[in-house]
């Protein structure tokens, strides 16, 4: 279950050429998750419905922005974020240019470059007590290196991780041949850091964590 | 054999390299006659991690330094025919193509999915076939019947290579059986 909420505060200049906009935004989500039967810390079960403890993803945001049409054939729109991502005390800067330019009234040309970031899920950062599999299936491979040697057993967060970033740009070519036909044709190209990469790890590199007491906490709904 | 404190391992999230993705995207709306309408995209996307560290790669073997990322077919592609009456009829039949290395585990294949509706008023009611042709539909995953998913250094290669089809264990997934949905809506 996802419960979303925020804010938006913006006000915008408008011209005859040239519309000039600033902002401030707050986005915060809340994702409740139930299961049934519900595992409780221990790795007790309980035939009952339980909720655990809700996760949040919250975002604060400053903008500017710019939309430029000095002539029928040309425009350009710029954007600049600064952007607080909350859950992993981290700040973005992303600004983002499209130029556009319509040599005839049945074509359009558009450039667009920019940066954006994105963050973990927060499943992937709310340290938890581990979700273990079913331990009786492992079957383990005789070899301690190399192909399949480490078998997952549990799944677990990491508290340390940073959002994704990634620096694109996009060409895009549209041409109209009637009110009804139409072809587009996009190229882009996206670098992306810290990327976000599902492995494992040996349990002997986790190092112990003390698990919030108030994620530790159950909603159990009946008996 | 029994575990060790050497096979065990968690599943975990890393930020541990950097991605590029390149891609061209063509598509096409055509009109073939009144009320008769064709789509079609056409999608190559080169997706790889870049810079992914040792022993990540020692420990993961399906992640590829520089290779095509699993899962993410370099090929894909849709197209769509539609058929939009004034009197509120509408039909539509849209195919996609999965090209090979998707997710899974299968060659490439293709499946369709239809609709039609009859608007009237405020009321509209609509029938939905999802896989119209029991494409690539399959009840359990089949293991062993999955395609070669490739590996880096550290995989079986390191030891010889696998030595039958079966040996890789590879899983193939499928699609779901062909599907109705009946829809109402009433605009209010």
């Amino acid at each position: 279950m996802y419960h979303n909420h925020g804010y938006l505060l913006s006000d915008d200049f408008a011209s005859a050429k040239n519309d000039v906009g600033f902002g401030y935004t707050w986005l915060h989500q809340a994702n409740t998750n139930g299961q049934f039967p519900y595992i409780l810390c221990n790795g007790n079960t309980q035939n009952v419905f339980g909720t655990y403890p809700p996760l949040s993803l919250a975002t604060a945001s400053y903008f500017a922005r710019d939309t430029w049409m000095p002539n029928d054939k040309f425009s350009a729109f710029a954007t600049v974020w600064v952007q607080r991502s909350l859950n992993t005390i981290s700040t973005h800067f992303d600004p983002r240019l499209s130029l556009v330019f319509r040599p005839t009234t049945n074509d359009v040309i558009r450039l667009t470059s920019g940066r954006a970031y994105s963050e973990p899920d927060p499943s992937l950062l709310t340290p938890a007590p581990p979700s273990y599999g079913s331990p009786t299936s492992v079957n383990c491979p005789s070899t301690t290196t190399g192909s399949g040697a480490l078998v997952a057993i549990a799944s677990e967060a990491d508290p340390n991780l940073l959002p994704e970033t990634a620096n694109d740009v996009e060409l895009a070519y549209g041409h109209r041949f009637n009110f009804s036909t139409s072809i587009q044709a996009d190229a882009y190209q996206s670098w992306e850091n810290q990327a976000l990469l599902s492995g494992n790890v040996p349990i002997s590199s986790i190092a112990q964590i003390t698990v919030p007491q108030h994620l530790i906490a159950i909603n159990i709904f009946s008996a | 054999m029994n575990p060790t404190v050497n096979n065990l391992a968690f599943s975990t999230t890393f930020n541990a390299a950097g991605a590029r993705y390149r891609g061209i995207v063509l598509s096409a709306n055509v009109g073939i006659m009144r009320d008769l309408a064709f789509n079609a995209s056409y999608n190559i996307q080169s997706a790889a991690y870049i810079g992914i560290p040792q022993d990540i790669l020692l420990q993961n073997t399906n992640l590829l330094d520089g290779g095509q990322i699993t899962g993410i077919p370099l090929r894909q592609g849709t197209a769509g025919l539609s058929y939009q009456q004034r009197s509120g009829f509408a039909a539509r039949i849209d195919t996609t193509y999965v090209g090979s290395n998707n997710s899974w585990n299968r060659n490439p294949f293709w499946f369709a999915n239809a609709s039609v509706s009859q608007t009237s008023g405020r009321v509209s009611v609509g029938l939905g076939v999802y896989n119209l042709v029991n494409s690539a539909a399959q009840q359990y995953g089949l293991i062993g019947a999955g395609v070669f998913v490739p590996q880096n250094y550290y995989g079986g290669g390191a030891f010889g290579g696998p030595t039958s089809a079966i040996q890789p264990g590879t899983e193939e997934y499928g699609l779901p059986f062909r599907q109705y949905w009946l829809t109402t809506k009433v605009s209010i």
